[in-house]
């Protein structure tokens, strides 16, 4: 985050970074949840299909 | 909570007067989490990088938590979904008991929804049998909601992978009754198309073979092998295990829901089912007879075959007294016939209408002891018999 001089502390660098891997690890795991998910929706899979029948 | 002193830090310059009209700069922890957000929230080659990475890391994860070795020792605690998946939890207790060394003997019960009711989470059942025994038996619930036959054999044959002549006694209690009849050959199979459960066992494929079907193909890899369940449990189970949140598993959760008693409607079905089933029982018995082979071919492995809950209002109401008394009749003969045994429990514990929750479920508490009483009972004298070896 640049101040008014456009520079930026070495704090909020890393704040940045950090920020940015955050970001790419939850991206990536909750992409691969949501695609088994959405395969499953696909699929017409329940955990309660075949109960009841 | 400022802790910056350098001179281009962000609170200090902001303090100063800025031109007029500029954006007002954040100050303190507000510009730490500005900075946070920014690389949060916004586009950027690193956090592009980072979720490759992370991308190929869970899907490594994913491999790794979904095979037998994993889901059979200490991780497989995060595979259920909640407390009531029955499919997880048997899944997991099945690799388990096939995976560690026993050291105790066990009592594996299988069985629908009936039997989970009747014998809930196993510690009472464990405690009952150390109270009338003094022997210390470890009790493997392999309960699923609506199991079909092939099922049984496929979490009997995971569960007995390790058991051996030296092995601690095994007894596995089978539920039976007059609402398994509807298990038809063709229902079965096509069941057993759908992966319920997380097993493949030769067995099972054996059984398909038998009734007419086609063993799903097997690849010798566990998410391909298990691919229903491996999406319906998927995501979930990694979620738990990112968060280190297990599920405590609740078996007998089949009083929960609708108050009453069951509608008439529900019952005339039962009732016609069960009639219209009875002439095809000699099919069931059969796949009764296939089992008890596969059981007795692993060493120190006793079977007995325990009787369902059903209730006295259903069986009066629907004139199924004739059927559920030649059935108990035909079920101990094929037993003595071929070495297993068979537990009358639910016709011995003389249950009223007032135990039940509905037609199939017994309520929890007095009619649970009840029930689990005489499972430990039958269990004491199959041992006082020299039938069952002796544990601890």
């Amino acid at each position: 985050m640049a101040n008014n001089l456009g520079l930026e502390s070495p704090r909020h660098r890393r704040l940045r970074r950090f920020g940015a891997i955050l970001q790419g690890v939850a991206l990536g795991f909750l992409i691969v949840l949501a695609g088994m998910e959405l395969a499953s929706l696909a699929g017409g899979l329940s955990p309660f299909k075949y109960q009841g029948f | 909570m400022s802790q910056s002193t350098g001179v281009n830090s962000a609170p200090e310059i902001a303090s100063k007067p800025g031109p007029r009209g500029a954006k007002k700069q954040p100050v303190g922890w507000r510009s730490d989490l500005a900075a946070w957000w920014q690389g949060f929230s916004q586009p950027s080659a690193l956090a592009f990088s980072v979720f490759g990475l992370s991308l190929v890391a869970t899907v490594a994860l994913c491999v790794w938590f979904f095979s037998e070795a994993t889901i059979g020792g200490w991780y497989g605690r995060y595979l259920p979904r909640s407390a009531l998946d029955d499919d997880g939890f048997a899944t997991r207790e099945a690799l388990k008991a096939g995976y560690e060394e026993a050291t105790l003997p066990r009592l594996m019960v299988l069985g629908s929804s009936t039997i989970a009711q009747a014998v809930g989470s196993g510690q009472e059942l464990e405690q009952k049998i150390l109270d009338l025994t003094g022997q210390k038996w470890r009790v493997v619930v392999l309960t699923t909601a609506g199991q079909s036959p092939t099922e049984q054999f496929a979490l009997i044959e995971c569960a007995l992978e390790r058991q051996r002549a030296d092995s601690p006694p095994v007894v596995v209690a089978v539920g039976f009754g007059p609402q398994r009849m509807r298990w038809t050959a063709e229902k079965t199979v096509g069941i057993a198309t759908s992966r319920r459960l997380g097993l493949r066992s030769d067995w099972e494929d054996a059984e398909v073979r038998v009734l007419g079907g086609t063993p799903m193909p097997r690849r010798g890899f566990y998410p391909l092998d298990n691919w229903d369940f491996f999406l319906v449990n998927g995501a979930r189970s990694l979620l738990r295990l990112a968060l280190q949140q297990p599920a405590s598993r609740k078996v007998d959760y089949f009083t929960r829901g609708r108050e009453g008693p069951e509608t008439q409607a529900v019952r005339d079905t039962r009732g016609a089912r069960i009639r219209d089933s009875f002439p095809q029982r000699h099919g069931y018995y059969s796949q009764i007879s296939r089992l008890a082979a596969n059981v007795a071919s692993r060493p120190n492995t006793s079977l007995v075959f325990i009787e369902e809950t059903i209730s006295p209002d259903l069986v009066t109401d629907q004139g199924l007294a004739g059927i559920h008394d030649q059935m108990r009749r035909e079920m101990a003969e094929m037993a003595q016939q071929q070495g297993f045994r068979f537990w009358p429990v639910t016709t011995e514990a003389n249950l009223s209408s007032a135990h039940y929750h509905d037609d199939l479920h017994i309520q929890t508490g007095e009619a649970q002891d009840i029930l689990r009483t005489m499972i430990a009972r039958h269990m004491s004298v199959a041992m006082t018999l020299k039938g069952i070896a002796h544990g601890e």
